[in-house]
């Protein structure tokens, strides 16, 4: 449907000298949408501060406004010759679409330019006037709200979840085009932005289309992905949990959800392709299994029973089993029969599959906390999917009212096995609930989500992280992606052994939040795992690992002061964390019970390696008093006021085949001291949903990226005073959120020919991120907001050329733009 | 170390410490030094750390120094998220001169030569030459920006700069310096200190009318600088002895307090006075003429405070002199018969230049 964009491009502050001899500009202002629409300002003559006043309308159609971005560009009028571009701006229209959001956008932006940062002000107004679509073929999805935060919105209340979505597109890369070689840098970095910005907004126009297909309202925990498959072009990918919510109003009553009687359209989406029979099976399993639930089944209605959010309701979940994953490694030039789309599509669906099969064999019906993460090297790529397995209450959606009273009787039960105690899927050593002493819990529990405040816990939280690395041979191709995918499986267990025997000496339990990276550099593998972990109540207590020496030559002695050492060690995370119980004689010697056998982490002392894995162990963060977390929460901690966001990057130049996992930890702990040293003016805080972010490039250089929030506790509020408070919690503590107002999702690429002038790679990075955020806040100024929720940068690549003095780097951020109330 | 180590927040937050370091011009690795030499909290932190941060500190500074040097945009930049407090904070400091450093900057012309020999500055002032180069630009940028304004000084500067009060009114005077050309760098005139010429600026702009036309507006009215010629009948020979024995007589009334001093006092003033009175009018005289005027501190000098100390006279024996000379003036007979107005210009110009005087003598 046809609708108009009424444009006012006012003015401009602070604009760069790009006339020497008279020290002003002669600037004006093209704006451009779609292919059509153009619109050129007049000149305003030799000022840094010009007026146009400039007020305009663009006829668009509804879908170009989900893909186009608004493209306002400023430039220096030259009689003589071309015009000097001076910088670029765009504008996402979306927010502006959603009924619910803002009505129109007004604000200063910053002038980016890709070579020379930004570059003074200009003022823009943008108001949509739109007829609503009804056609039941039509291309625009609006209407359709995107919410990047993992949870229920604030103010808003779930009516039900309708289905995991889904959508990839792929396109070539410009920079890796024939034309990029005979154009000139800004052109290649803009042209690049374009489609980035465009392809990204077609997955979630697409996405929106199959949301309407069934009948959902909104997308949840959206998370978009950029693969920058290099010469393979370049995919961007999005996941989320399509559902029904609605605003909250005066009273807390929630309507029942509409009764869904018919099957969903069959629409040019692949969403309702074949389900296999297998898993028909399994669904006349699960509902002979569970008789009670009168036939609705969430696990049902979706081919992928996924939810990506990573807080529920309370109530929602009936029991969390444990973290189900899939990897599989990929050639990407295969040649094949189909398509490079479908052949990437056929991955994903092949990996889903795998999650499905591993959640039923869980007896789960449900995965929560999904996600979907891509690591490329050259032609080899691994595809990961992971999530926790869990039940969820059959009743919740259909009894709202009976939700509160039915979370308040059994707050320990979400901690029981879903599974029969004498048809376990896996050897696992269960025990009795420490709280009701009825159901039956496992030793730990991994979960992918946030901590659940149903589940009591004893003490404070800690962050937990696990490394792994592994040097490969220079290869490509099949063999490469053989060798990466033969050790593939060692990985997985080496970091789960490393995060089980961490999580022990710590005295805890359960993780939350629990994340892993793999990175593939040319000679290295590298896995990480973070998360945090804490003591829940229900769970039996930690006993001390064993150390089994098979070998009698070993000195006795030696064993007795390692034994000692773990055991002062876990002494010393008991009494740091508050974990409030003893190491009772007891629990150290009593071992050998047939039960235990299995829960117990064994130590072998076969080589020296195995010793120093010991140490490996005992992680430092007690020592050194610094409280963190990678989740949003910190368990036994209430915070009071946000203090900072920061992003924190690091690139060492290393031959990183003599990178081991001793020198990988000494970096994090450095970064980690580091953010220490900057909040020591501060006495209560905790680095909080601490996320790393590790890339390798070529054979001798590892770039880390550390973002997290420092927030206070148990002090008087510190009230910061800020415009736009950017935080990448899904929330601000102290405040409410009043009004989503849409998602901000920006493409940028920063490249410079002077890095050493501009003080070396870190002045580059340190001036792009804070060129990065000041942009974010313009946009969410612009939409009337005060803050941006669940900001992530989801892309962060640097490459360098130290001897032509160059530096690229290529951003995006998303997150939540909102309006909070303090 | 990496090659990349940087950490970036997205609220401003700013180490004092460090700024006022970075604002004198120490290198990461000098700033490092000193940090660690002033707090003690630190000495257990690795170097690398501190250094670190230190240098994410001067990332800042480097990007915020573009809107340092104009203040008033510091408050629209988007760039950087600074609460109101913090830019007051930090425009103070930035604008925060040395007294000797300024002393000496005042001594020669504004010029881009200048800018390149500060070296010398540097040296002599023990201050570092990055100090006295963000000192000279300040001061160079503040003249620039405020040749474009129109209206009083001080309100311009207060506005475009963002300064506190005593900052703005201490740079209205350095500029008023600057602007005049006035010379300060004569070798006799070296015992004053910059403050000396602040207080003696403020009195001339508090006390002086400005020319009404705005482009100049540090420029003396001229009608106002020729009525000074009018005063020239005070040193005419009908009027000089009879305020000579007017002076004499008011200041042996006020003096009478310890005999053998006061009498020393009243002989060598009784000598002096012709020459002091002479000068004094010849300075009002010739102040119409811009070059006599860029020499009216060295005159000043030269003329009575210089006899004035040969013959050892202390500041209070002085300040009762210039005292008595003022009041007396006005009640010389027949003077205001000859020029109507004398006792008004009179007043303007000698209370201005008395109170100059006596800052002066020290």
């Amino acid at each position: 449907m046809p609708g108009k964009i009424k444009i006012g491009i006012l003015k401009a502050r602070n604009l760069p000298i790009m006339d020497r001899s008279s020290e002003s500009s002669d600037a004006f202002v093209e704006v451009r949408f779609g292919n059509d629409n153009y619109y050129k300002t007049p000149v305003y003559k030799k000022s840094l501060d010009p007026e146009w006043n400039s007020r305009f309308f663009f006829e668009v159609e509804e879908d170009e406004i989900q893909e186009e971005p608004l493209q306002i560009r400023v430039l220096d009028h030259d009689t003589y010759s071309s015009h000097d571009a001076i910088g670029k701006v765009y504008i996402d229209l979306k927010p502006l679409l959603n009924p619910n959001g803002p009505t129109a956008l007004n604000g200063f932006f910053p002038i980016f330019d890709t070579l020379h940062g930004i570059r003074g002000d200009i003022k823009v107004q943008a108001r949509l006037e739109i007829l609503s679509d009804c056609n039941e073929y039509r291309k625009s999805s609006s209407g359709v709200q995107f919410f990047t935060s993992s949870r229920i919105p604030e103010g808003y209340v779930l009516q039900n979840f309708c289905g995991f979505v889904e959508e990839m597109v792929l396109n070539d890369d410009p920079e890796y085009q024939w034309i990029d070689k005979i154009r000139a840098p800004r052109a290649s970095n803009e042209a690049r932005q374009k489609l980035f910005t465009k392809l990204s907004g077609e997955v979630q126009r697409r996405i929106g289309l199959k949301v309407l297909d069934i009948e959902a309202n909104c997308v949840l925990g959206y998370q978009q992905y950029f693969d920058l498959e290099g010469e393979f072009g370049i995919v961007v990918r999005g996941i989320g949990t399509a559902a029904n919510i609605i605003r909250q109003t005066g009273n807390i009553k929630s309507q029942l959800f509409p009764e869904i009687s018919k099957h969903s359209k069959i629409s040019p989406n692949r969403l309702t392709k074949k389900i296999s029979s297998e898993s028909d099976l399994n669904h006349q399993n699960l509902i002979n299994k569970q008789e009670n639930q009168n036939g609705y089944s969430i696990s049902e209605k979706m081919e992928y029973p996924f939810l990506t959010l990573q807080q529920y309701p309370s109530g929602f979940i009936k029991s969390v089993c444990g973290i189900v994953c899939s990897r599989s490694v990929k050639l990407l030039n295969s040649n094949n029969e189909f398509d490079d789309l479908e052949s990437r599509d056929k991955w994903w669906i092949e990996i889903r599959n795998e999650i499905r099969s591993h959640m039923k064999s869980l007896d789960c019906h449900v995965v929560l906390g999904y996600t979907e993460t891509k690591s490329i090297c050259e032609d080899v790529c691994v595809l990961s999917a992971t999530g926790t397995a869990a039940l969820f209450n059959e009743a919740f959606f259909a009894n709202p009212l009976k939700r509160i009273d039915e979370n308040s009787s059994e707050k320990c039960s979400i901690c029981h096995v879903p599974y029969d105690e004498t048809e376990l899927p896996f050897p696992v050593a269960l025990s009795k609930c420490a709280v009701c002493g009825q159901g039956q819990v496992p030793d730990v529990i991994f979960t992918s989500i946030q901590p659940l405040p149903e589940i009591e816990t004893i003490g404070r939280g800690s962050l937990i992280k696990a490394i792994v690395s592994r040097p490969r041979k220079k290869s490509s191709g099949e063999i490469s992606a053989k060798m990466i995918s033969d050790y593939m499986p060692f990985m997985e267990y080496e970091l789960h052994r490393q995060l089980l025997g961490k999580l022990k000496i710590k005295g805890m339990n359960m993780l939350y939040g629990l994340k892993v990276q793999i990175s593939i550099g040319e000679n290295l593998l590298m896995g990480i795992a973070e998360a945090t972990a804490c003591f829940a109540a229900p769970l039996p207590k930690p006993i001390l690992p064993k150390i089994i020496n098979d070998k009698m030559n070993r000195e006795f002695k030696e064993i007795e002061s390692l034994k000692k050492l773990l055991i002062d060690e876990m002494q010393r995370n008991i009494d740091f964390y508050g974990l409030d119980f003893k190491l009772s004689s007891s629990t150290i010697e009593q071992t050998d019970s047939e039960n235990d056998s299995k829960a117990l982490l064994k130590i072998e002392l076969d080589d020296y390696r195995e010793k120093e894995n010991i140490y490996q162990l005992m992680d430092s963060a007690a020592k050194k008093n610094i409280l963190a977390c990678s989740t949003e929460y910190m368990p036994g901690i209430e915070f009071n006021s946000n203090l900072q966001m920061f992003t924190s990057i690091y690139r060492c130049e290393a031959k990183l085949v003599q990178m081991n996992i001793k020198k990988f930890n000494e970096i994090f702990d450095y970064i980690l001291e580091g953010l220490n040293y900057k909040f020591r003016k501060y006495k209560n805080y905790v680095l909080a949903n601490l996320s790393t972010d590790t890339s390798l490039f070529d054979d001798d250089h590892a770039m880390i990226i550390l973002t997290g929030s420092c927030l206070t506790y148990g002090e008087s509020n510190i009230d910061i005073k800020n415009n736009v408070e950017i935080t990448n919690l899904s929330y601000v503590p102290n405040a409410r959120i009043e009004r989503y107002l849409g998602l901000v999702n920006l493409f940028l690429i920063r490249e410079s020919t002077q890095i050493k002038e501009n003080g070396g790679l870190s002045g580059f990075m340190h001036c792009f991120i804070t060129e990065v955020l000041a942009l974010v806040r313009a946009h969410v100024l612009s939409l009337d907001g005060n803050a941006l929720v669940s900001f992530k940068m989801t892309e962060c690549v640097l490459l360098d050329n130290p001897h032509r003095n160059q530096g690229q780097c290529l951003i995006n951020v998303t997150g939540d733009a909102v309006r909070i109330v303090k | 170390m990496g090659t990349v180590d940087v950490c970036i927040g997205n609220n401003l937050i700013i180490d004092f410490d460090i700024f006022s370091l970075w604002i004198d011009g120490f290198t990461i690795e000098q700033c490092k030094t000193e940090i660690v030499k002033k707090d003690l909290s630190v000495r257990n932190c690795k170097e690398t750390i501190i250094f670190r941060d230190i240098m994410d500190n001067y990332h800042n500074f480097n990007r915020l120094e573009q809107y340092l040097q104009i203040p008033c945009r510091l408050r629209e930049q988007l760039m950087f998220q600074v609460s109101e407090e913090m830019i007051e904070k930090l425009v103070q400091c930035y604008y925060q001169y040395n007294p000797y450093v300024m002393r000496e900057i005042l001594n020669h012309k504004l010029t881009h030569k200048q800018r390149k020999d500060l070296d010398d500055i540097a040296d002599k002032t023990e201050t570092r030459v990055r100090s006295c180069r963000r000192q000279f630009d300040n001061l160079r940028q503040i003249i620039r920006i405020l040749d474009d304004l129109k209206g009083p000084i001080l309100r311009n500067i207060e506005e475009y700069f963002c300064l506190p009060r005593s900052l703005a009114e201490d740079y209205t005077a350095i500029v008023f310096l600057a602007r005049n050309q006035f010379d300060l760098s004569k070798r006799k005139l070296s015992y004053l200190v910059l403050d000396d010429f602040i207080y003696c600026a403020n009195q001339m702009i508090s006390n002086w009318p400005m020319s009404n036309s705005f482009e100049h507006d540090s420029d003396f009215n001229r009608d106002f600088l020729l009525s000074f010629k009018e005063l020239k009948i005070l040193s005419e020979k009908e009027f000089i002895d009879e305020h000579k024995r007017l002076v004499l007589h008011g200041m042996a009334k006020v003096l009478n307090n310890n005999m053998t001093k006061d009498c020393r006092c009243l002989i060598l003033f009784d000598e002096l006075f012709k020459d002091l009175s002479r000068s004094l009018i010849d300075i009002a005289y010739s102040l119409n003429h811009s070059k006599d005027m860029k020499d009216l501190f060295f005159d000043l000098f030269e003329r009575f405070i210089e006899p004035c100390k040969d013959v050892k006279l202390i500041r209070n024996e002085v300040t009762i002199f210039l005292d008595e000379y003022r009041k007396k003036a006005h009640l010389v007979p027949d003077i205001s018969k000859e020029y109507p107005k004398f006792s008004h210009t009179f007043d303007k110009y000698f209370t201005t230049i008395s109170n100059c005087i006596i800052q002066m003598y020290h």
